[in-house]
């Protein structure tokens, strides 16, 4: 018997608010959190602007001194958004038995910055890497910071760059000693997690999860993405499906939502914000390895969205609410908009469409857990918040893209898109649930 | 509302679980690089450990590591990717290739929309040497400058063309996700796709969703598995830093001793290993040799400490034992335990604790072995290559030996089969990967009947 999956708590630390309200009214609002670089930021890089979090003190969400030291921001970000998730949830530790309670996240793979790295190394070797950076390269100030005097990492420092770490941290604060899942694609795994977490439930491997995806702003991040031209040195994002890709803008952030078996939800009185039922991943072409291709293959999209929505059994009619990707084409228009035409024919240009990309920036791990959050909260408030910049008129004439104000309409069943750089998409579906 | 699934609630609860078998494996690792020759090392309890080589190791405390020897990609990486890939991604494709032809599947012939991938690994391990190439990339200085001096209006991007060799690029090489996606590429595969990083049980869980998205009609064929190539100063620095390395340079092979008195370590390795699971009538309707039934997967977090495995195995333990619930809950069915086994002195204590957590009195009489007595820890791809080698046992029905345990523990008190390989007949294997920070996983295997 395949049970039933429903969404009862939300967390979020993200640039336009450290938690759900406040996140929500800045979508709503089309307030951008995207502000120039100030965490990490080098005179040579590419990239000026990008969505940090702000105000953001890790001491807020009962994280002990001891171990605060083998956190990178990753976890920390990690770990405040399942706190709000489980609080939102109104979850105590006595609400499940630890071992029917699990734990899925997508993250980035080894989460450490270039100074840590570099620092590392000259510790064990006596090496300046400095050698091999020459004093005209757009890295020489990156070598000169790390000679910094009495900087050293912690003992444990490797412990806290592992992807799985996240998790031990969650693990021990909320007591989930069930299913343990990391993912790492660059951006779809946080939506990847949701899925393979709504999976776990209806299959009776655990009745409770924890799902989502982390990242924070990241010097090594930086600089791949920047090495392979993905990243844009403008100041604000581009409109979304654009058909001049200037880069991504990167953003940063947490979202972490509870996930519980329907029946137990119900029985507990637990709020219920949304029923996830379908849940799709599919490989596409990839526009990382592929970036000559002129016209990217709206096929691999098509068939996730399509996949998703048979898993749900809804036929493309039933959906009425896109949560969209929204990247802009690489060279001419994005691939997403041929994907939604295709599967959702002569429809496409009616069903309202958003995103919340050009307000956030790109959260990476964490973007596609954010779009499904934002998707759960437009059908718990029937309500569509705004794309943020205007697309030029062609892609206004082929969708009802959702601009300048809120749409308020009733959304029953939505679907949520994260499609991802390296080609790995994901599409969740999620339903109003009707008590 | 409910109308619109309904049926399909009606439709799939009808049916039974399906069953996920085994019809190909392939492999690189320290001991060989395929199958056969990995196998045939193995059950002569030969070790895969020597000095470091691949790049000077003399500053390190730890100069010693299980290395893949001689490797050349041949056909399984294309010349135009070869620059994408890094060693780790070279392994896995050699290993697909291995796995797929062993399966007898023609990739040409299937949907492969209903063909899925799903790979444990971490990144390709940060080194000098790859900063170094990174910074020297003209391509990639040319573009970066590009960037940087056109503040203003369009300027094309750098789209870096296949048909031009791209050096090293250092990026591509570094994220997890590569291998997947390559995968994909060159076999043409449209499926779900999914990386998995779980430091030390990545591959296990990446076989576990494997498993489950062939059970839950997600895909019919899940190629899946393992790489990990974790040889470089990046891990080196950072595993000696927290003295999880055995220092044991002036003996090699003598290095990886789980369960030994002496244990001071693990030794890092290296490899690939990839396995294809099928839905049975799939497997059974094309013909398919069969070599193996995954009947359970279980997947745990000890949520105990950040450095350490709890001493009473309370965790690892919850792993096992859904594993083997998920297939009937007997634990007299399970026939051999391929054990963790990393040679630090708490995973073993801790793992031989749980073993007996879940069987009692009969946890004495069930051999138990690690492989990583050989080939040192391959991190991320430890577990598929386990795997293999537990489905390899069951068809050939020799137990690989623990080698280089000479001084019992009276903490690890159990048949650790050691030393000599065992010829005994076996029906269903355990194989348990357990990671830093405490994410385990359990996955039963069952010779097929």
């Amino acid at each position: 018997m395949i049970r039933r999956v429903v969404v009862t708590g939300l967390g979020i630390i993200s640039p336009v608010g450290n938690n759900t309200e406040e996140a929500w009214s800045s979508l709503l609002a089309g307030q951008s959190g995207i502000g120039s670089l100030s965490t990490i930021s080098y005179p040579s890089f590419p990239a000026k602007a990008a969505g940090e979090v702000k105000n953001f003190n890790p001491r807020d969400y009962h994280i002990k001194p001891k171990s605060l030291k083998l956190m990178n921001r990753t976890i920390q970000f990690a770990i405040a958004a399942s706190g709000l998730a489980m609080t939102d949830a109104g979850i105590c530790e006595e609400t499940y038995p630890p071992e029917n309670a699990g734990l899925a996240l997508g993250v980035d793979g080894v989460q450490y910055s270039t100074e840590e790295f570099l620092l590392a190394c000259y510790e064990s070797t006596g090496k300046d890497l400095k050698i091999y950076v020459s004093p005209e390269s757009p890295y020489a100030d990156i070598s000169i910071h790390t000679r910094d005097p009495g900087l050293s990492v912690h003992p444990l420092w490797s412990l806290s760059v592992l992807a799985n770490m996240s998790l031990c941290h969650i693990s021990i604060q909320q007591q989930l000693q069930g299913p343990n899942l990391a993912f790492s694609s660059i951006d779809a795994s946080g939506a990847h997690a949701i899925g393979e977490a709504f999976r776990s439930i209806q299959y009776g491997e655990s009745d409770l999860y924890l799902a989502g995806g982390s990242y924070a702003l990241n010097t090594m991040t930086f600089m791949s993405l920047s090495a392979l031209g993905l990243l844009s040195d403008k100041n604000e994002t581009d409109p979304v499906f654009d058909a001049c890709n200037k880069g991504l803008l990167l953003g940063e952030g947490a979202v972490v939502m509870v996930l519980e078996e329907k029946e137990a939800a119900k029985k507990r009185g637990a709020r219920i914000y949304a029923e996830i039922n379908g849940y799709a991943s599919s490989y596409g072409s990839s526009s990382f390895v592929d970036l000559s291709l002129q016209t990217p293959d709206a096929s691999g999209l098509a068939n996730c969205i399509q996949q998703s929505l048979t898993d749900a059994s809804l036929s493309p009619a039933a959906i009425d609410f896109i949560n969209a990707d929204g990247r802009p084409g690489i060279q001419g228009r994005s691939p997403e908009i041929a994907a939604l035409e295709s599967v959702f024919g002569e429809n496409a240009g009616s069903i309202p469409v958003s995103t919340a990309k050009s307000l956030t920036g790109h959260m990476l791990p964490a973007t596609g857990a954010f779009d499904a959050a934002s998707t759960v909260l437009s059908i718990y408030h029937d309500l569509i918040p705004p794309a943020g910049r205007q697309p030029d008129n062609e892609v206004l004439s082929r969708l009802h893209l959702v601009t300048r104000q809120p749409l308020a309409t009733p959304v029953h069943y939505a679907v949520s898109n994260t499609f991802g750089i390296s080609g790995e998409h994901t599409s969740l579906v999620f339903t109003k649930h009707e008590s | 509302m409910t109308a619109h699934y309904a049926d399909r609630y009606k439709y799939k609860s009808k049916k039974e679980k399906r069953r996920v078998v085994i019809t190909g494996v392939g492999a690189v690792t320290p001991l060989g690089n395929d199958i056969e020759s990995s196998w045939k090392n193995l059950i002569c309890g030969k070790s895969g450990i020597a000095p470091i080589t691949l790049f000077d190791a003399s500053h390190y405390p730890v100069k010693i590591a299980a290395e893949v020897k001689n490797f050349d990609p041949g056909t399984a990486v294309p010349d135009e990717f070869k620059p994408f890939i890094g060693r780790s991604t070279g392994f896995c494709l050699k290993a697909a290739e291995e796995a797929v032809k062993n399966a007898g599947l023609n990739l040409d012939l299937i949907d492969t929309s209903q063909i899925g991938i799903s790979i444990g690994t971490d990144e390709e391990s940060a080194s000098f040497s790859m900063f170094e190439k990174m910074f020297e990339n003209p391509d990639i200085l040319e573009m970066m400058v590009a960037r940087k001096s056109a503040a203003h209006g369009r300027y094309p991007l750098p789209h870096l063309n296949r048909s031009k060799p791209l050096g090293k690029i250092w990026p591509f090489r570094r994220n997890a996700s590569t291998a997947a996606s390559m995968l994909s590429i060159i076999q043409n595969i449209n499926g779900p796709v999914s990386t998995s990083s779980s430091a030390c049980a990545s591959s296990a869980q990446a076989i576990g969703r494997a498993t489950r998205m062939i059970q839950d009609r997600d895909a019919e064929i899940m190629v899946t598995g393992g790489c990990d190539s974790m040889i470089g100063e990046f891990s080196l620095t950072g595993f000696a830093k927290i003295k999880a390395l055995s220092k044991n340079n002036d003996d090699p092979e003598k290095a990886s001793r789980p369960f030994d008195m002496k244990r001071d370590g693990f030794v890092l390795g290296e490899g690939a290993g990839i396995l294809i699971l099928e839905e049975l009538s799939h497997a059974q309707q094309r013909g398919a040799k069969i070599l193996g039934e995954i009947t359970g997967y279980g997947s745990s977090s000890n949520a105990y400490k950040i450095t350490a495995t709890p001493e009473n195995g309370c965790g690892p333990d919850i792993a096992m034992k859904t594993a083997i619930n998920e297939a009937g809950g007997d634990i007299d069915q399970v026939d051999h335990i391929n054990a963790h086994g990393t040679s630090t002195y708490l995973n073993d204590k801790s793992e031989t604790a749980a073993i007996k957590n879940v069987f009692h009195d009969r946890a004495y009489s069930i051999p138990v072995s690690s492989n990583k007595s050989m080939m040192g820890h391959l991190v991320a791809s430890a577990a598929a290559i386990e795997m293999i080698m537990s489905v390899l046992t069951l068809n050939r029905n020799v137990i690989p030996p623990t080698i280089n345990y000479e001084n019992p523990d009276p903490d690890c008190d159990l048949d650790y089969v050691p030393n000599k390989s065992r010829n005994k007949k076996v029906e269903t294997i355990l194989s348990n990967s357990f990671a830093f920070g405490g994410q385990n996983a359990s996955i039963l295997v069952k010779k097929f009947q």
